[in-house]
């Protein structure tokens, strides 16, 4: 009887061990390695596992890569920002509608998930390029003489991924927007509140919580989006992701690529920490004192 | 003061509220009352402005209000679920509609405090609603409302979440408030002893209609209808024909030969129409011999003890009357007994069936 229980409990737990051994050799094992790559020192002979050192967390510091994580945490912020505008009135807008309508819409915005990063890509390529849809109309309609820039630079990064991560942001407020009882804005109205009072100071605040943790997913996404800005930026608007797999694959200096993605990694937590530090906060004032 | 004029409104193919009309006189504390989807609440919605009427006008201080914003109408409105604002403190809440106002900082804070005070929670004026119980929650909602000073209070059952003896205990509160600001009130509610302890007048209303309007002592003791009747709680409601008409009395033979002799008051009696009567429990006699409205020997199908008061079923001809004794330490009949019961015609209502 005992060890029957024994069993009915480990049974479920068996069912787990085919990912985690997976997970472990293939994710946690190359993370590791790269942690201690990091930590070693590399010469055209190869890596110098007899030495440890702290040379490549040290070249982060030189001006060309400094700038790469400026740029990276300056692009990203700017789609996020970007992101939080377009999407509070998508939302807002959604809400409004009957569910049958609010579904279909969402699958619309859903449906470029199901085309690979890579091909919608190029597809922004066909639009955004010197010969590119925007460009062509806007020169035939003689608005300008010479095309825009608009792909190989960050504001090609930035268009790229505003549509790439928008759903982070608007399906979450969609959420908390949907939750939100209307009679809140009634009772707000009713005591002499206009509609701009009334989302300044009713619905934003409370679909707030909503929006910074779409904001936070989203910000992190930007932060470790490779395809997307390697194809629409390229290497006159180097990101980390993508200096990161010249080193790595290019130049074939694991130690010092390694480097680069611990650093990514470790800025890119600090964003997820800080979201959570703040939702507990906010939960513990909620629950009381 | 409040002026509702063949208010009409549809959702849909639904009728919410028909044509109804009624005033509301200053200092007034009125109350909507009905079965659940009897359109109370939406009427209440189209009066602070939250859904526009189909038809009909409403006047506040002899001004029209239909076209008026929600905000400009001077109205305050408690909701159901209280509507507290989640992120706000119980101080912020209240403040609320002054701000709104751009009531001075000094005055806003003595006024917030006052309200807070009027309703006994100034020390949890930095609580979020959270934080509060139920009963808390609704006395920082009425704050919310009184504080703006508003022409017109409208309440959206607002003790409807608590539990039974929370909700006697503010039921005084609301009325005694209502009474020392003299702020106009319209309360919507389903519970008649709600409606009956807090009011001055009392409208039923029944599908979106208005079946009647007055104080709870002319509901009660001269209900316009039947439905009227059997909503502020008339048990014995039985239906029957006109046997005659003679002498300012008529006759009418309900179930199985229980005929009641009611007084014709001028009403357009006529012989072998349909009629309804109601005997009021607390005035069936027992044990009279012969009474002018009807005497009969009942069976006693059940008697339940109340301490106070002892309800009899009694089966009489066919029918069941309830009965209610008060306990003064009489003998009391057993269950299977036959007794004399009877009634007065000053104690029956009845009334010619328009086909209600």
């Amino acid at each position: 009887m005992g060890s029957g229980v024994q069993t009915r409990r480990l049974g479920p737990l068996a069912l787990l061990v085919p990912l985690l051994v997976v997970m472990l050799a293939f994710y946690v094992w190359p993370l590791i390695q790269t942690i201690i790559n990091s930590f070693h020192p590399y010469s055209l002979e190869g890596i110098d596992f007899t030495r440890w050192t702290l040379e490549n967390y040290a070249r982060l510091a030189d001006p060309f890569y400094l700038d790469v994580f400026l740029r990276t945490a300056r692009v990203s912020l700017i789609i996020t920002l970007i992101t939080c505008g377009l999407a509070y009135p998508v939302a807002i807008f959604l809400t409004t509608l009957s569910k049958r309508a609010q579904g279909l819409l969402l699958l619309i915005y859903l449906a470029p998930w199901l085309v690979n990063v890579v091909v919608k890509a190029f597809g922004w390529s066909l639009i955004l390029g010197g010969n590119g849809v925007i460009n062509r109309s806007l020169r035939e309609l003689g608005l300008i003489s010479a095309p825009l820039q608009l792909m190989f630079n960050e504001t090609g990064i930035i268009i790229g991924l505003v549509q790439g991560h928008f759903l982070f942001i608007l399906l979450p407020l969609w959420a908390a927007l949907s939750a939100l009882d209307p009679r809140l804005k009634w009772a707000a109205e009713n005591l002499g509140a206009s509609k701009a009072q009334v989302f300044l100071r009713v619905t934003l605040p409370i679909t707030l919580p909503a929006l910074l943790a779409g904001a936070f997913i989203n910000f992190t996404m930007n932060m470790a989006a490779f395809a997307t800005p390697a194809l629409l930026g390229g290497s006159r608007a180097r990101v980390v992701s993508f200096v990161a797999y010249e080193v790595n694959l290019v130049e074939l200096n694991w130690p010092f690529g390694g480097a680069l993605a611990m650093a990514l990694l470790v800025i890119t937590l600090v964003p997820i920490w800080l979201s959570r530090r703040m939702a507990s906060m906010r939960q513990a004032r909620l629950r009381g004192a | 003061m409040l002026t509702l004029q063949g208010i009409s409104k549809s959702f849909g193919s639904v009728t919410a509220v028909k044509d109804v009309s009624f005033s509301v006189n200053k200092g007034e504390f009125f109350s909507l009352l009905g079965p659940s989807g009897c359109g109370k609440t939406t009427l209440l919605r189209i009066i602070a402005g939250i859904y526009q009427s189909d038809s009909g006008s409403i006047q506040l201080n002899d001004v029209p209000i239909d076209r008026k914003p929600m905000r400009a109408r001077d109205t305050a409105l408690v909701f159901q679920n209280y509507a507290l604002f989640p992120h706000l403190t119980a101080f912020q809440n209240v403040a609320f509609g002054l701000k709104m106002r751009r009531v001075p900082r000094e005055e806003l804070t003595r006024r917030v405090s006052e309200a807070l005070e009027l309703v006994r929670m100034s020390s949890f004026a930095k609580r979020l609603p959270g934080e509060l119980s139920g009963g808390q929650q609704q006395r920082v909602a009425l704050a919310r409302a009184v504080v703006v000073r508003p022409s017109l209070l409208l309440l959206d059952e607002p003790l409807s979440n608590l539990d039974a003896k929370l909700r006697d205990e503010m039921r005084g509160e609301i009325r005694s408030l209502q009474q020392r600001l003299g702020i106009t009130t319209i309360l919507v509610t389903h519970d008649l002893q709600e409606a009956f302890a807090v009011s001055d007048r009392i409208a039923v209303l029944r599908q979106g209609s208005l079946q009647q309007v007055g104080t709870a002592a002319e509901l009660y003791d001269a209900p316009a209808s039947q439905f009227v009747a059997a909503f502020v709680g008339h048990l014995n409601l039985l239906t029957g024909n006109v046997t005659a008409v003679e002498g300012g009395n008529a006759t009418i033979a309900c179930g199985d030969g229980l005929t009641v002799s009611v007084f014709a008051n001028a009403r357009p009696w006529r012989v072998s129409d349909m009629a309804w009567v109601s005997l009021r429990p607390e005035r069936i006699r027992i044990g009279d011999a012969n009474l002018d409205g009807g005497s009969f020997d009942a069976r006693v199908a059940d008697i339940t003890y109340l301490g106070g008061r002892v309800d009899l079923a009694l089966a009489v001809n066919g029918v069941t009357i309830r009965a209610h004794v008060p306990n003064v330490g009489q003998p009391m009949p057993k269950p299977g007994e036959i007794v004399r019961i009877g009634w007065s015609r000053d104690d029956v209502i009845a009334r010619p069936d328009g086909g209600e």
